[in-house]
Formats: structure tokens, sequence, C-alpha cells
């Protein structure tokens, strides 16, 4: 038994890079400079983006940032119209996003989302955006509906048995 | 001394106490495999509208048996055979102590225990990532302490044969190329083992309520995710040795340079642990900045030895395929095996991994993150990853490793269809699972059509009834391949006495190993 399949040709053989297989490196590092500086371009220059806005907040100064924001600006049980300008409170606890949001079209408003007991993940229906409500952090979504109509929200952070029935909705009105 | 093994294929020999370590940790891993795709099953089919077979508390159990055989257990206890078997097999040298390594086995299987019997219990249905204030069974935790324990056990005996082998003069130069790639893969298994300290031990503490009363839920995401997506890398790194095992094992291919191949190996040690980032693109977390070089910079490097690889596997098999006078452009590809299982399944995997990486490179990008975030998209990529590429590249190796090790594959024409049943059944998969991410489709959801809802929800059920169909038949295909496997096994080692005969020990002092750097080859010299 001199030699086995596993052993490499020559004697030395793992000290040769040849020539093409150097060109194929240099190939890749080249494309991944190219998608690295495409993305920065897209954070710089695109429109679909959101800077990192957020603040601590223990679930006991959420709720009652929540509970002002509703009592301000509530138009039904759970619904809150929310006036342009301002900013609106979404609260994700086991199992509801609360309130309900009325927006209109075309305005530019930041919503801040956070939880009162295990984190949650509000995704909106049809326009997949998809941000963390994280129990103890407050995160804030600047968004600007373009589109008219109700849209249902539902929680994509798996949070325990009553996950799917978690649930809440945006309108947007004209 | 106990008895060697010479395989007259590869010319490697292996010593009974490390082959029977080899063989248990294989069946192990097979039965975690058998297990994730029985539960996959159940998941797929309740995913799929027009079936919702379980009702949402036995959902979310199916889902963490899923995700717990399938992505915590299945891949590293599958990696172990391979550490063993390039710490000692490829080094020509035994273990430096069977015992360890059966402390390792049964640290790890205690663990497994644990961690299964307290999903089945009903009190841990958190999914493998079990984020905290999710509260499981306190021993759920335990378990995963002690699989860890279990499997740095493994990662010392490893070490220490290595240094054994080195001392004995086994071999000279560097490490052969596969052991130089589990060695790898040991080092980002060390590294994601610290992550797994600073997660798992409050944790736990929390858990038994005692001295710690609250884990912040950013903070165990952080570390958790740390060990978490290095050990995916740990993953990779063996899938690309299993691919340059099948490579070897079924036409006797050669790296078509080592050293472009080490080199790929090694930029995983520096590209890995950073991107852990891109799950916290859509967190409250650091600013940024910091989110696009964690996440998005060096994720798109760490795509770059993943190409190397695969480029660098077909074409060691095109290389080989020419050297035996196959012609044209594209005639390697013709003659490249399409009837032999582990060359489909090996062709499968490249493929798949390759749709895998760019849907996680994809989403390592704020833009796409903040749309395809906690959505189809990320089963897809999984898919396309772990299941498509590292369990189809294990598979692969499978097939030549079983007759390496003396047991005879029974069944070979099921093996045909296994391997393009799961081939073609995962690309179906994944393509629905592409479908649905398109459409919003959210991952880990009982029920899609959200009963009870007052607001409209999209038309997006045939994605996922696509999906069941895919999953029955990707399940089947993986179900055979356990079946062909565990009974090759237990129906004993067929080729065992002709393998027995010869050899007295794994390595002999007039037989210098022919990797002696700089040192003539001693078939050169005869
Ligand atoms: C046999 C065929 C398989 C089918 C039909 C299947 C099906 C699925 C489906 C439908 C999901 C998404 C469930 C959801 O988010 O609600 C899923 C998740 C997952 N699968 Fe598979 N799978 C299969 C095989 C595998 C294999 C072989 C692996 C890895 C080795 C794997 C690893 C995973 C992981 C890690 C997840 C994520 C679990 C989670 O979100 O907690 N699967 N699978
Ligand atoms: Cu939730
Ligand atoms: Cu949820």
């Amino acid at each position: 038994m001199a030699g086995t399949v596993f052993d490499p040709p020559v004697a030395g053989w793992e000290r040769q890079m040849p020539v093409d297989k150097r060109i194929f490196l240099w190939v890749l590092l080249g494309q991944a400079i190219f998608l690295i500086g495409l993305s920065a371009t897209m954070l710089l220059a695109g429109n679909h983006n959101n800077p990192v806005k957020q603040f601590h907040a223990t679930p006991e100064e959420f709720s009652q940032r929540v509970a002002e924001f509703v009592d301000k600006y509530q138009v039904g049980p759970r619904t809150v119209r929310v006036p342009p300008g301002e900013d609106a409170y979404l609260l994700a606890r086991m199992w509801s996003f609360y309130p309900d949001l009325i927006l209109k079209k075309g305005q530019t408003y930041t919503v801040w989302y956070s939880s009162v007991d295990v984190t949650h993940n509000p995704q909106i229906a049809g326009q997949r955006l998809s941000f963390q409500a994280v129990p103890g952090h407050a995160q804030g979504v600047t968004l600007t509906p373009n589109t008219t109509g109700t849209f249902l929200v539902y929680c994509g952070e798996y949070c325990g048995v009553g996950h799917q029935a978690m649930m809440g909705k945006i309108i947007v009105e004209e | 001394m106990e008895a060697i093994y010479t395989d007259p294929e590869t010319g490697l020999r292996l010593d009974r106490a490390t082959r029977r370590l080899i063989v248990t940790f294989l069946v192990t891993a097979f039965l975690a495999l058998g297990g994730a795709v029985i539960a996959a099953l159940l998941v797929a089919l309740t995913r799929a509208p027009a079936i919702q077979l379980l009702w949402p508390s036995a959902y979310y159990m199916a889902l963490t048996f899923h995700g717990i055989l399938a992505l915590t257990i299945w891949p590293h206890v599958f990696e172990a055979t391979l550490w063993l078997w390039a710490c000692t097999s490829l080094l020509r040298t035994r273990l430096i102590s069977p015992a360890l390594g059966w402390l390792a086995y049964g640290l790890a299987f205690l663990g497994i225990l644990m961690i299964l019997g307290t999903v089945a219990s009903g009190n841990a249905s958190v999914m493998y990532t079990m984020y905290v204030p999710l509260r499981a069974d306190p021993l759920f935790y335990l378990g995963h302490i002690i699989y860890a324990v279990g499997l740095l056990t493994l990662l010392i005996l490893f070490g220490l044969n290595i240094l054994k082998a080195r001392a004995e003069g086994t071999y000279l130069g560097s490490l052969p190329l596969l052991t130089y790639g589990m060695a790898v893969a040991a080092i980002l298994t060390v590294v994601a083992i610290i992550g797994a300290v600073a997660a798992f031990v409050p944790t736990v503490l929390w858990a038994f309520r005692i001295l710690i009363p609250k884990v912040d839920p950013l903070y165990f995401k952080a570390t958790f995710w740390s060990m978490g997506h290095t050990l995916q890398y740990t993953n990779i790194t063996a899938m690309v040795v299993a691919w340059y095992g099948t490579a070897t094992f079924m036409v006797k291919a050669k790296p078509v340079s080592e050293k472009f191949s080490r080199w790929a190996f090694a930029l995983y040690l520096v590209t890995t642990l950073p991107v852990f980032m891109h799950h916290f693109l859509v967190d409250p977390t650091w600013s940024l900045a910091v989110k696009w070089i964690g996440a998005t910079v060096v994720g798109i490097f760490l795509g770059v030895p993943s190409a190397m690889h695969g480029l660098a596997v077909p074409a060691s098999v095109e290389k080989t395929l020419r050297g035996r006078g196959v012609r044209g452009l594209w005639g390697w590809l013709r003659e490249w095996g399409w009837n032999n299982p582990p060359m489909v399944l090996l062709a499968f995997s490249v493929l798949l991994f390759g749709v895998g990486g760019f849907d996680g490179t994809a989403a390592t990008t704020m833009q796409i993150n903040m749309i395809e975030h906690n959505n189809m998209w990320i089963p897809a990529h999984i898919h396309g990853t772990l299941a498509g590429g590292a369990t189809l590249g294990f598979m692969a190796f499978t097939y030549g490793f079983l007759p390496h090790l003396g047991f005879e594959i029974k069944g070979k024409r099921f093996a045909q269809y296994q391997a393009w049943l799961t081939g073609l059944g995962f690309t179906l998969l994944i393509a629905a699972m592409h479908w649905g991410a398109h459409l919003g489709v959210p991952r880990r959801m009982q029920d899609i059509r959200f009963l009870g809802a007052d607001a409209p929800v999209p038309n997006w059920f045939n994605s996922m009834n696509l999906l069941g169909i895919a999953g029955v038949l990707t399940a089947t295909g993986i179900l055979i391949f356990v079946v062909i496997a565990l009974t090759s096994m237990f129906a004993g080692s067929t080729r065992g006495p002709e393998m027995v005969a010869e050899a007295k020990d794994l390595w002999l002092p007039s037989e210098r190993p022919a990797f002696a750097g700089g040192n003539p080859a001693p078939s050169a010299t005869v």
C-alpha cells in the first residue's frame, strides 16, 4: 500500500496554484466587490431604506405610550386615525396587534413597534413589509402608504400556540 | 491489536475500534434524518391549505421536531463520522483514545434524548431557535448544553489525534485536503461553541429560575446566532469535504489545484463569524453601517469560497474524465454518471447549494431583507443550503463511504430512483417556497387562511399546495435513502473478511506516505 486514492498526484501539489485558477479567484473577488458596491449604492441613493430608529422602553412604559396615543386619536373600539405628521404606536402581545391604524395615502408616518411579552413580527399582507417587535426595545418603521385599502397585519415570528391567530389591521384612506 | 480493515478500492485502512465508533455515529445520524423527514411530511401536509393536517399545538411541535432533528442533530452527528475518519484513516493512525470517542457519543446521545424528550412532552414547542422569552422545559436547554459538550469532546479527540499523527510522522507536510477541511470545520465549531456558552449558560439559569431573572431577547438572539450561523459553516465545510470525497470515491478524481481548494477552506475562517448579523437587519439593534458591514459586505465575500469549491469539484470530475479520453466541450457532463446515484446527488447538491447560497446572499441586503424576512424565502434558503446542499452531499458521500467501511449497498435499483426523486423533489420544493415567498407567505404558520381575519387575505394558497406535493415526493426520496443506508449497515459487513486479511497496522515504516512533502514518494523510487 504505497498510496491511496486520496493522496495528491505529485509531491508538493498543495503548494501550486495554476494560472487559470488564479484568474477564477480574481473574477470571483471582483464580482463580490461589484455586488458590495451595488448594495452600498442602494443604501445611499435608494429610497427603500429604514435607518435604525430605536429606544429602550420597558413593556409598562411602552404600553403607557400606546394608551396615551389611543386616548388621543381613537375613532372606534380599537381603531385610531393617525393624523399626518404624528408618530403611530403598535403594541404586540400574545396574540394580537393593537390598535388598528387608519393612515392617509401619500403621507409619511413612523410607526413604533414593541412587544410586552415575547418577540413578534408584524407583517403587512400583500405589502411584504416585515420588522421585528422586541420586548424592551421599541423600533421605528417609516413608511409612506401608496395604495388605499384594508391590509391584514399578521405575525411572522413564532410566538406560541396562538401565533396564527395574532392579527391586526391597517386601513389606508384617500 | 485489533483488526485492521484495508479497502482495496481506496487503499485506505481503518482499525476496528474507530470503525465501530464511526458506525454508531452514522446509524444515529440516519435515524435523526429519518425522524426529521417524518416530521417534514407532517409539516408539509399542514402547510398545504388544501389539507392542513395538524392543529396549531401539534403543528408547532412537529415543526420544532423537524428543525431540531434536521438542523441541530442530523448534520453534526454525521460530521462526527467525518471527523473521526479524517483524523484516523486519512492520517494512517489509530484513535488516541476510543474511550474519549465513546464519552463524546454518550454525552451527545444523552443531550439528544433530553432535547427530543422535552419536545415530545409538549413543553418545548419553541422551534430550534427558542428565542427567549419563549420558555421551554429547563431540561431542553440543559440537553443542548450536554449535546454541545459531547461534540466538543469529539473535537478535542480530533485535535489530539492530529497531534498524535504528526508526532508519529504518519503524515508529513500539510494535512491531507479532506482532513484540512475537517480541521477548518472543527475550528469553526469551537468558535461557535463559545457563542453557545454565552447564549445557553444565562438561559439555562433563567429557565431553572436561579440567579437570573431575565435574559434580554436581543442578547440571546445575538449570542444564539453567533453560534447558530457559525455552525452552518461547519455544515458547509463538511459538505464540501463530502463533495471532494464523493468525487474521489466514485471517479477517483483528484482536486484540480489543492492550493486553490485549501485557500477556499481557509477563507471560511476569515469570513464566517461576522455574518451572523444578517439575522438582525430588521431588529432594533446596531446602526445601519454596522449591519451593512457585518451582514452584507462580509456576507457577499463569504460567497467567494463557496463558489470556488462549487467550481473546483465539478472541475476535478471533468479533468479526470478527460484524462480517460472523454471528448468535446460537454462530453464530461454527458459521462458524469447520471445513472450512478451518488454522482446524481452530487450534481443536485452543488446546484441546489448554489440556489440556496444565492437566496442567502440576496437576503443579506437591507432592501431585500425587509420584504423577505420571516417569509418562505428563509425556508427556501435553508432547503437550498442545508437540505439540498449539505444533506444531498452527505447522502452522496454515504454511497461511497458505506462500501469503504465494508457494507455493500443493498437495493441499488432503489438508490437510482431515490437519487432522482430526492433531487427533483427538492428542486420543486424550493421552487414552491420561492413562489410562496414572492407572494409573502409567512414561515412557521399553521394557518395561512387566517381564520377570523377581518381584512382580506392574499390569494397565496396554490404555492403552498404545490409545496405539499413536492414535500411528499422529497420525503419519500429521503426515506428510501434512510432505509437503504440502514439495511445496508444492519445486513453486516459483507466485505469484511476480505478486508481484514492483509494488514497488521495502519502504517508501516517502510511505507512512507506518498504525500511526504518534498520527499520523493516511494512509488517513484521503486
Ligand atoms: C424531506 C423533505 C422535506 C420537507 C418536505 C421539508 C419541509 C419543510 C417546510 C414546509 C418547512 C417550513 C415550515 C414552516 O415554516 O412553517 C421546513 C422548515 C425547515 N426545514 Fe425542512 N423539509 C424537508 C427536509 C429538510 C431537510 C433534509 C433539512 C435539513 C437537513 C430541513 C431543514 C429545515 C429547517 C432547518 C427548517 C426551518 C424550521 C423552522 O423554521 O423552525 N428540511 N421544512
Ligand atoms: Cu406574534
Ligand atoms: Cu407570532
